[in-house]
């Protein structure tokens, strides 16, 4: 199931997004008939965002992404993944039968779920997936209220 | 090779009834011909090498792998862009291809295999005397 919130809504929708857009919706339709997921490439690089009290974790979907060529960025609340996918290297001559994967740069911007403390996030690539730990600043964490 | 290929849709009915539904995603795939071998990458994010599942059987290579699901701890789901679950993928294989030579590796969450043609089907130099 696609579950699209609209509490993080892109903040700048490019071309890009919107043909990603349009093969979510095909994909819907894959899902709901047959309960598969269509070969996709995705210019935006998927995205899930997981809640957990005092902080709050981002995983970005980018295979084939050198650590190198990942750029994250943070500024009044909006966070900006972007980079580049750069082509294998192929031996000189070989022909391309089937070109499902797009390479070149992908960028996402979203706005933070919360407040966050900038200088404590933290991030990893591993098979794939980046993985972005956002703690919450202080005034957004989650707290008991005594009664009294 | 034969691009054409059969994509496995089964859908998962064993499941007990409520449980979360498993999805099956088809990778992106690259296919691509050199002068002695058909190379095919997979895009498969999320994956351990070691829960991939690579078999040529009948002239089909079929891929699986799972998706490491992410740990209780990390929360509850906020927001997804596309489900996790299970990839699987079937190639048709044409003639040509040397079963018994197939390099594969799995690096950054991208699966590329090698498959070698055959030695008749290999490019070659006529020498003219």
């Amino acid at each position: 199931m696609l579950v699209r919130l609209q509490r993080f809504p892109l903040i700048r929708p490019s071309w890009d997004s919107v043909v990603d857009f349009e093969r979510d919706v095909d994909s819907l339709f894959d899902t709901i008939l047959d309960g598969t997921v269509s070969p996709q490439t995705r210019r935006v690089p998927a995205i899930d965002i997981r809640d957990s009290g005092n902080q709050s974790v981002i995983a970005v979907e980018l295979p084939g992404v050198s650590k190198e060529d990942v750029k994250i960025s943070v500024d009044k609340g909006t966070l900006t993944i972007s980079g580049e996918r750069k082509e294998p290297g192929l031996p000189e001559g070989s022909r391309a039968l089937r070109n499902e994967i797009s390479y070149g740069t992908f960028v996402r911007t979203l706005e933070l779920p919360h407040p966050v403390n900038v200088e404590a996030i933290s991030a990893e690539l591993n098979n794939g997936i980046l993985r972005l730990v956002l703690p919450k600043a202080e005034e957004a964490r989650p707290r008991a209220i005594s009664i009294k | 090779m034969n691009t054409r290929e059969i994509v496995t849709q089964k859908r998962q009915t064993d499941a007990p009834a409520g449980a979360m539904p498993v999805y099956t995603r088809v990778p992106a795939a690259d296919i691509h011909e050199t002068g002695d071998a058909f190379l095919v990458m997979l895009d498969l994010p999320g994956v351990r090498k070691e829960t991939v599942s690579l078999t040529l059987e009948e002239g089909e290579l079929r891929v699986k792998a799972e998706q490491v699901p992410p740990e209780p701890a990390e929360g509850t789901l906020l927001f997804r862009d596309v489900p996790s679950g299970t990839y699987t993928r079937v190639f048709t294989l044409g003639e040509g291809i040397d079963p018994a030579n197939v390099d594969a590796r799995f690096e950054n969450g991208v699966l590329t295999v090698k498959l070698f043609k055959n030695e008749e089907r290999k490019p070659r130099e006529i020498a003219i005397h």
